[in-house]
């Protein structure tokens, strides 16, 4: 995708999303549009509803109310174990979601085998140069022989491997340690020039928000407060 | 009262559930590209070395004993009313047609429904499923669809393991325990196992397959966030699996007997 035909609408937009769990609420009344190129940190405690708005972002969670868009139109159906869009969400979350039983390597090479018809040798030389990328040595290791930080680096990888519009990341200050924050912006700052890469980043720390965002909004008690930084 | 939590409104639901996922994990994987296939394959072949080659010893072993017992047993009353020459009839109704499909059925459940169900729950709770959702993989097609061809090919050929062992448990029986001369055994076997008999046993192998491996894959993709859910998923695969297998073997019986 060249610069110049990245749309100028939001790649991603909810209005009005409620959310209520065993009859708490959670989330009320969001509304939150995402643009190309936009980087938004979403900060909040640690019951603050962040998890779950991200997860409402991605598809993989009906909210109680309101709408989601993608691309301008709106996401009518839900499926719990079916796609939720017809093209990929980068979605990284807290637990990272990497398949136990593959490597690394194979854990990045399985979008690209399976959505991009890729052969595997190919496949799994574009996942270990990706992983180059952002300082990852040995990608023949399973998920648990990596640290939290590397599980982490290599769940970003594999959401960034299809090069999606959007990149929703649940607590990105494991990947963003003093050894890789520089790569890690560096890897995004390219993909946000290259293709209009959107990052919402979802953290608890001030700090870690204004790395990843230029665009800062608070979570409390279940609504947005929000202001430029 | 909320109609849900009633038992058998319950179960009604999650059988309409079950027959939905593996209809569309099917259609799914069928329309899918080569690559997704290329995977696919991949954990079909795997499913079916756990399900069908590692429990091949096991079921070998249950199928000799149980042909010998049956054939022991036979032979200690058949002979009192002069119907020894039934002892072929006996193996064929009671262990090609009935205990064999139910107890590699019983096997499959213990050993792959309850591991394929803790797997898929834990992948739930570890996010692997959202992971693949959010990626564009479908969890139907990638995970639910191989594992049920995994386990319909696998019980299948545990079926024809078992039979062969507990046949072979029966000859043992009969001419080395009873001394009975070994012609007398594959005689009466060559006179009553027909063909419907093996077309029985093998449509109930891949029906129990279907079942099984359906029923597992439901109840994990069915846990939500805790994984003290997991082992609950297990338990329920097994008590659903179990009452599903029997109430379609007495299904597939009362239509052979018809025919």
């Amino acid at each position: 995708m060249s610069s110049s035909s990245i749309p100028a609408e939001p790649i991603l937009e909810v209005r009005h999303v409620s959310m209520v769990f065993d009859g708490r609420r959670i989330l009320h009344d969001i509304n939150l549009s995402i643009m190309p190129r936009e980087r938004v940190a979403l900060v909040g405690g640690f019951d603050s509803g962040k998890s779950v708005l991200l997860r409402i972002l991605a598809g993989l969670m009906k909210p109680a109310t309101g709408d989601l868009y993608l691309g301008g139109d709106r996401v009518s159906s839900y499926d719990p174990w079916g796609v939720p869009w017809s093209r990929p969400v980068g979605y990284v979350s807290q637990n990272h979601g990497l398949r136990s039983n593959m490597t690394a390597s194979e854990n990045i090479s399985l979008p690209l085998i399976y959505l991009n018809q890729m052969n595997e040798a190919e496949a799994l030389s574009t996942a270990r140069t990706f992983l180059a990328r952002l300082g990852i040595e040995g990608g023949d290791r399973r998920p648990s022989e990596l640290s939290p930080g590397e599980r982490g680096l290599v769940a970003l990888c594999r959401a960034l491997i299809l090069e999606p519009a959007i990149l929703l990341f649940d607590e990105p200050t494991v990947v963003l340690d003093v050894d890789h924050a520089e790569r890690v912006m560096g890897v995004l700052e390219e993909m946000r020039n290259r293709i209009g890469l959107a990052i919402v980043g979802a953290c608890t720390s001030e700090s870690v928000a204004k790395i990843i965002g230029s665009r800062i909004i608070w979570l409390k008690n279940g609504g947005l407060e929000e202001n430029g930084a | 009262m909320n109609r849900a939590s009633l038992p058998l409104y319950s179960s009604i639901l999650d059988g309409i559930g079950v027959a939905r996922l593996a209809f569309r994990s099917f259609r799914e994987a069928f329309t899918a590209t080569s690559g997704a296939r290329f995977c696919i394959q991949r954990i079909w072949v795997q499913q079916m070395k756990f399900t069908g080659v590692d429990a091949c010893h096991i079921v070998v072993m249950a199928g000799f004993l149980i042909g010998a017992i049956v054939a022991l047993q036979s032979l200690s009353i058949l002979p009192q009313v002069g119907a020894a020459g039934m002892l072929g009839k006996l193996m064929a109704m009671v262990v090609i047609r009935e205990l064999g499909p139910i107890l590699v059925a019983f096997i499959v459940i213990g050993r792959s429904g309850t591991a394929m169900s803790v797997e898929i729950g834990t992948m739930v709770v570890g996010g692997e499923v959202a992971a693949l959702r959010s990626l564009g993989i479908s969890p139907r097609a990638y995970i639910v669809f191989p594992r049920i061809v995994g386990v319909v090919l696998a019980s299948f050929i545990l079926l024809v393991y078992f039979d062969m062992a507990s046949l072979f448990g029966g000859y043992v029986a009969s001419s080395m325990l009873i001394k009975q001369h070994p012609d007398f055994y594959l005689r009466s076997l060559g006179e009553h196992i027909h063909l419907i008999d093996i077309v029985a046993t093998i449509l109930k192998g891949f029906l129990f397959g279907l079942i099984i491996s359906s029923i597992a894959c439901y109840f994990g993709l069915r846990v939500q966030r805790s994984i003290t859910e997991v082992p609950q998923a297990a338990m329920r695969t097994v008590v659903a699996a179990i009452l599903a297998c029997l109430a379609c073997d007495l299904l597939v019986s009362f239509s052979y007997i018809r025919i």
